[in-house]
């Protein structure tokens, strides 16, 4: 039986040292607690830079929600930007669903575009997140690379909360305010740094 | 590791301001390099041409002649202070500047004051601390003048202490010779008074203190003073005799025998020094002079004894009185000796008054002659030229450089200041300059919130992915998604697309070998007729649906050139691109699935078939309007294309077609939509077209959702606060963004009569002037608007003819009555290109019929000023925001 570590390595996600995931997972939790205090399901998550991974959060922020709740997660690859993306659609079962869905543990799945377009990432998200809350009790977008489209104020307005994941020693304050600027404050769950 | 706080300070935060004025000043930096070049210039040019001036110096040592007086040598600084004051004098610089000709225009002019005003700044006297070694300069305008002026200088400083030691000398001794004379008669007279006191009271030759007084005063209380004068007489030290008032004082004996020996030892001294030294020498003149004195005082000494030694009728008379009271009655015995008691009282104070006199007078005729000797000593030494001198131990040198900063130097200065007046100027400008760079300078002037900021960068990506994908791949437009069909409800307008004489070739996929038909499913570039050969073929056969056939191919477009808009073979077009609304009439990607062989998501089994009846069955069907339309000017295979058709999504587009269908029956009743020609190019202008990935494309998608987020927002009105500040760029880019990829029907107008350009931005002729249809509109109400529809399908446009005459008063009545219906008739967002707010009052008119305005502003060219202007006149009620364009 792989570890959950291994199994994160199998699909191309590196959460580095198992002390970096532990930390991870504990703020994580913390997250996981803030969303819960706001009955937020769909819980975004935007990077501040381009040079910020969100997948090894996405997934541990689910396995965190799966942990303290009893339904299961989805972690959504929106742009199907993930490194793993084609290989988890590839082992998804054949389906017309728009999102391959992809169990990494018993409760939280990652959800992978199989045809993925930029031009149409935003309607994708919106019909995927219609559909998977009812298979899901929350669900954890990625939003990397709707701000390349400048469509990522319009994926806020599709989700309850929206956490910004900045980079530590690589993103700059002006970054985060800048995207923070784009945030609504009803939806602002704060800023998530990682790499500490 | 989860942050809460929105704004964190930062450090960097507080050097902003200054990088920002640093930042924009070097937007000025060709005013910076011009005045940077031109003060180097002037600099270095009035260095070389200011007059040269030239320094030459002589050193001088004061040296400190022989010492007669107890008194400290002057002092290094007294001594600089008062050399200093005699260079200085005017009187000493007047001949200077005559002897020499200096400043002759000065001196022509009469102003001899100045002219030595002016030697006296060029003269320098430095001095070294506390030293005796001084130096003295003069700068002058040639070297020959600076040593020459500088030599005399220095002689004059030599020769005027001489002659001020000299005349201060002379003038010492001539003093004190008047002072002796005057001192001298009155010692004389003095002692003529003592000496007549004297010879009338002989018996106080002996005397030699107070205490003759006192005995005589004792002597008489007690018994008529014989008794008590001759005891104290006998009792007083240095008595010799039975009787000590005729015996010599021992007073005076002593001080003789002193004033010997003092003469005996000066005379030795002067007869050491003798064999030692010349009689000029000054300790042998001491030694004389000590002589002399010791002489006087043995010879006064003597004579004061001689004269104690005779006896007096004086003091015989009074030792004869103090005899004869001695013997007298008791009575006559006290009355005598009371008033012999007050005689030698008085006779006391008078001796004692008269030897001090005298006393004083000798003293002060000792001081005297001992000044007297130093004077002349002085004065004897200054004529031999043994006194204090000054003597010049460095004469002045011809300068062989002019004195100031070398070249180097005057370089570095002249870089120095003009870099100093270069940032100066840049500073000045920055601080003065108003216009508008960047979001600080947006919200500092607090008109809107800014929705939009276009950055120099981001146009300059987007025009990087213009000419990347101009060496790829020539521009296309990619139809995904089926076409909308109203049957028979719409009236499509002559002069279309297909007759246009501007329909050129249809780009086509950058192969040009007819395999990629992306390029050729142009929703708005409908298909025109061609020779068929080349690369159009590609385009042909896509446009067919049969895609092997390049005969086939050009008998389709043929076929497709001679039905209007609309016709079954457009459809067949835009059915074979992907079409997701279209996907529940069965038409979904079936064309594409035939030439590739992939069969389509959503109905597998179907494609042949299904784009043979699809063909069929819109031959009584007219296109009027596409569903989901996706513009992508990439190129991508036509498998990918077929992939995004989704099976499930039949459902919600045949919901989606006949809630359209439903408006579109309104939407003709008003408007008339004609299909234009696409552009052989488009313009780079075109953001979301030409680079739909571009941060610039993204910013207007931001944009579009912070518009879309404004409830009841149907109308906005561009504008501007002066023309050219980007009004048609944002107005045209911001309807692409609304209508991309289908979400919203868009109709773009133009309302900038006098300057008109959205015609020629797009690449079209306008079917009909919009000010043409206002014209017309007031005479026949019923006729319908007419808007082109250019390339883009979910975008019509309206435009100004170029070149058409504006009329002199915009309508602003019947512009209402446009915009109103084109509401009435379906679009969900009526763009309005409007004129520059400032300089007319068709702004304020249009946006009466609107329902926000955006303000747009050029970096680095709308100014501040003329902004706050603007937005006063049209109002801040209806201004949504501003967007900020790069220039």
């Amino acid at each position: 039986m792989p570890s959950p570590l291994e199994e994160l390595r199998a699909v191309g996600i590196d959460v580095g040292t198992e002390d970096a995931r532990l930390v991870l997972r504990a703020e994580c939790m913390r997250l996981a607690r803030r969303v819960r205090e706001r009955r937020a399901r769909l819980v975004g998550l935007a990077p501040a830079g381009d040079d910020v991974a969100v997948p090894a959060i996405a997934i541990e922020l689910g396995r965190a929600l799966a942990a303290t709740g009893i339904t299961a997660v989805g972690v959504v690859d929106a742009h199907g930007s993930w490194p793993c993306a084609r290989r988890l659609t590839a082992s998804a079962a054949a389906g017309a669903d728009l999102l391959a869905t992809s169990w990494l543990f018993p409760n939280v799945a990652v959800l992978t575009p199989r045809a993925p377009r930029p031009g149409d990432a935003l309607e994708r998200l919106h019909g995927a997140l219609v559909r998977e809350t009812a298979s899901f009790g929350e669900l954890v977008v990625d939003l990397t690379g709707f701000d390349h489209r400048g469509e990522h104020v319009a994926a806020f307005e599709l989700l309850d909360a929206v956490a910004l994941v900045a980079r530590c020693g690589r993103t700059t304050a002006r970054q985060i305010q800048r995207r923070l600027r784009d945030v609504p404050d009803r939806r602002d769950l704060g800023v998530l740094l990682t790499g500490s | 590791m989860t942050q809460e706080q929105k704004s964190p300070a930062m450090v960097s935060d507080h050097l902003e301001p200054i990088l920002r004025l640093a930042r924009r000043g070097l937007r000025f930096w060709h005013f910076a390099l011009l005045t940077f070049a031109l003060t180097f210039a002037a600099t270095l040019g009035l260095a070389e041409l200011w007059p040269k001036q030239y320094r030459s110096e002589a050193v001088v040592y004061y040296r400190e002649g022989m010492q007669w007086t107890s008194n400290e040598p002057a002092s290094g600084r007294r001594v600089a202070q008062r050399l200093k004051d005699v260079l200085l004098a005017r009187s000493q610089l007047a001949k200077v500047v005559e002897d020499f000709g200096l400043h002759p225009k000065l001196v022509k002019a009469g102003r001899m004051a100045s002219a030595v005003e002016e030697v006296r700044r060029a003269i320098g006297f430095r001095v070294e601390r506390e030293s005796d070694v001084f130096a003295v300069s003069f700068t002058g305008d040639s070297p020959e003048e600076a040593r020459r002026v500088t030599a005399r200088l220095a002689d004059l400083l030599v020769g005027e202490n001489a002659r001020f030691r000299s005349d201060q000398a002379e003038v010492a001794r001539a003093f004190l010779d008047e002072e002796k004379k005057r001192i001298v008669g009155e010692l004389a007279s003095r002692e003529a008074a003592q000496l007549r006191f004297l010879a009338n009271h002989p018996e106080f030759a002996e005397d030699h203190s107070a205490g003759m007084g006192v005995s005589l005063r004792a002597r008489a209380r007690d018994d008529g003073g014989a008794t008590t004068l001759q005891r104290d007489d006998a009792s007083s030290p240095g008595a010799s005799g039975t009787f000590g008032l005729f015996s010599p004082d021992p007073a005076l004996v002593t001080a003789k025998a002193e004033a010997e020996t003092k003469l005996r030892a000066a005379r030795r001294e002067l007869a050491e020094r003798r064999s030692r030294y010349t009689e000029q020498h000054p300790d042998v003149r001491a030694a004389e002079a000590a002589v002399k004195a010791a002489e006087e005082t043995s010879r006064r000494a003597a004579q004061a004894l001689e004269v104690a030694r005779s006896p007096s009728a004086g003091l015989e008379t009074r030792a004869a009185r103090v005899q004869k009271g001695k013997k007298g009655t008791p009575t006559e015995q006290t009355e005598g000796g009371r008033s012999t008691r007050r005689f030698v009282v008085a006779l006391e104070a008078d001796w004692a008054r008269l030897s001090r006199d005298v006393a004083e007078a000798r003293e002060r005729l000792q001081q005297l002659d001992n000044r007297q000797f130093v004077a002349s000593m002085t004065s004897s030494m200054v004529a031999t030229g043994q006194a204090a001198q000054i003597v010049v131990i460095d004469p002045a040198f011809l300068p062989a450089k002019p004195i100031g900063m070398t070249r180097t130097r005057r370089f570095l200065m002249a870089l120095v200041a003009a870099c100093f007046l270069a940032t100066g100027v840049a500073v000045v400008l920055a601080l003065r300059d108003d216009r508008v760079f960047d979001q600080v300078d947006v919200e500092r002037l607090q008109l809107a919130p800014l929705l939009l900021e276009v950055t120099h960068r981001n146009m300059k990506d987007a025009g990087k992915g213009v000419a990347e994908r101009t060496r790829g791949e020539r521009p296309g437009v990619e139809l995904v998604a089926a076409e909308m069909t109203v049957p028979g409800s719409v009236r499509d307008a002559p002069g279309t697309a297909t007759a246009s004489p501007a329909a050129g070739p249809v780009p086509s996929a950058g192969t040009g070998e007819g395999k990629d038909a992306s390029a050729a499913r142009t929703p708005g570039f409908p298909p025109e007729a061609d020779d068929g050969a080349g690369g159009d073929d590609g385009a042909a056969d896509a446009i067919a649906g049969a895609g092997t056939d390049t005969g086939g191919g050009a008998d389709a477009a043929a076929e497709a050139d001679s039905h209007p808009v609309g016709t079954p073979a457009q459809s067949l077009e835009a059915e074979a691109g992907s079409g997701t609304a279209a996907g529940g009439d069965g038409a979904s990607g079936s064309a594409e699935a035939a030439e590739t062989g992939a069969p389509p998501a959503g109905s597998p089994q179907a494609e042949p078939e299904t784009a043979e009846e699809d063909a069929e069955s819109t031959t009584e069907r007219r296109p009027v309007m596409y569903a989901t339309v996706a513009l992508a000017l990439r190129s991508r295979p036509v498998t990918q294309m077929a992939r995004r058709l989704p099976g499930p999504e039949e459902v919600e587009a045949e919901r989606d077609r006949a809630d359209l269908e439903e408006e579109l029956v309104r939407l003709v009743e008003l408007v008339r939509v004609q299909r234009m020609a696409p552009p052989w190019t488009i313009d780079p202008r075109l953001l979301m077209l030409i680079a739909p990935d571009s941060a610039a494309a993204a910013g207007f998608r931001v944009l579009r959702q912070r518009l879309s987020e404004r409830a009841g927002l149907r109308s906005i009105l561009v504008t501007s606060s002066r023309p050219e500040e980007g009004k048609t760029l944002c107005a045209v880019n911001l309807a692409l963004a609304l209508g991309e990829a289908g979400r919203a029907r868009v109709v773009l107008l133009e309302a900038n009569f006098q300057h008109p350009s959205l015609a020629r931005l797009l690449g079209f002729h306008p079917p009909a002037c919009i000010g043409e249809q206002l014209e017309a509109r007031r005479t026949r109400s019923a006729q319908p608007w007419v808007v082109a529809e250019v390339g883009v399908p979910w975008l019509h446009t309206a435009a100004v003819t170029p070149g058409a005459k504006a009329g002199p008063i915009f309508d602003g009545k019947e512009f209402a009555l446009f915009v109103e219906d084109l509401r009435e008739a379906g679009y969900d967002y009526v763009v309005i290109d409007g004129p520059a707010i400032l300089g007319s009052a068709d702004a304020n008119i249009l946006q009466e019929s609107v329902d926000g305005v955006l303000l747009t502003m050029r970096t680095g060219r709308s100014r501040g000023r003329t902004l706050l202007k603007a937005v006063e006149q049209i109002g801040s009620g209806k201004v949504l925001g501003v967007a900020l364009l790069a220039t």
